[in-house]
């Protein structure tokens, strides 16, 4: 996914995979734009827990702000996607965000649960048509896992 | 009513421009933000995201998480409630599930 090159990182994703991760990191970007879809309420969470009008003036008011921030992340990984090279600990950062905003939405599309988990791997089945969106999202577990492990043997290594 | 409204030129500080404060601001109890346990975001990205917005080691990112994966939440911060909103913004700005209340303990 990422390697280290001097005080840089390298995009090691071969051309198909960045097209595929562009186009769908595209496709949020349009929908957190129009602002529709149960399946972005994972990028939009619950922030007063008990307290239904607090929690309605929080996202009346920040709402947008957030919106903001989940599309200058989606962008700008877009862009990165396009440069691969010289990327900066902030554009991992970014990445990171997009990968797991979108692994967010497409696990709620999969109504992922605890139990998925164990048996992510050996589920390929295609019996509700979604086994694209599976492997898409084991994809996306894979491309952020191997990110964070990137950043935390750098880490454990200084 | 909620504190903050909303700040510009937002940087991992905490809010400058505060437009409405209601009156339980100012006897503030402490505030906590609590994330919740979901099924979705890989451990260590969890881990990972307690360390870079709050600072936290190693070792104390990762026993938050294992709270948060085994116990079903953990206090990530405390502070006042100004804090505690911008904490939670940043945090679903990562994608956690992040609430805040007043502490009650």
């Amino acid at each position: 996914m990422i390697e280290r090159v001097g005080n840089s990182y390298r995009i090691t994703l071969d051309e198909t995979s960045r097209t595929v991760l562009s186009t769908v990191l595209g496709e949020l970007r349009d929908e957190i734009t129009a602002g529709t879809g149960d399946h972005l309420t994972r990028l939009f969470p619950v922030a007063y827990h008990a307290d239904a009008a607090a929690d309605a003036e929080f996202h009346r008011l920040m709402r947008s702000d957030l919106a903001a921030s989940h599309l200058a992340a989606l962008e700008s990984t877009m862009a990165l996607l396009q440069r691969i090279d010289d990327l900066t600990a902030g554009d991992v950062e970014l990445l990171m965000r997009s990968l797991n905003a979108t692994r967010l939405v497409l696990g709620t599309i999969l109504d992922v649960t605890d139990d998925d988990a164990d048996d992510e791997e050996e589920d390929d089945r295609d019996a509700d048509g979604m086994a694209d969106h599976r492997r898409l999202y084991a994809f996306l577990g894979w491309a952020l896992g191997h990110t964070l492990d990137v950043l935390g043997s750098e880490s454990a290594g200084r | 009513m909620i504190a903050v409204r909303t700040w510009t030129n937002r940087t991992d500080t905490l809010p400058v421009e505060i437009t409405s404060a209601d009156s339980d601001t100012a006897q503030d109890s402490p505030w906590v933000v609590i994330v919740w346990n979901d099924p979705i975001n890989l451990m260590s990205y969890v881990t990972w995201v307690f360390q870079k917005l709050f600072g936290y080691s190693l070792e104390k990112a990762t026993a938050l998480m294992l709270d948060v994966h085994e116990k079903g939440r953990a206090v990530v911060s405390s502070g006042s409630r100004e804090r505690a909103e911008f904490d939670v913004h940043r945090l679903h700005e990562h994608g956690l599930w992040a609430t805040m209340q007043r502490d009650d303990t």
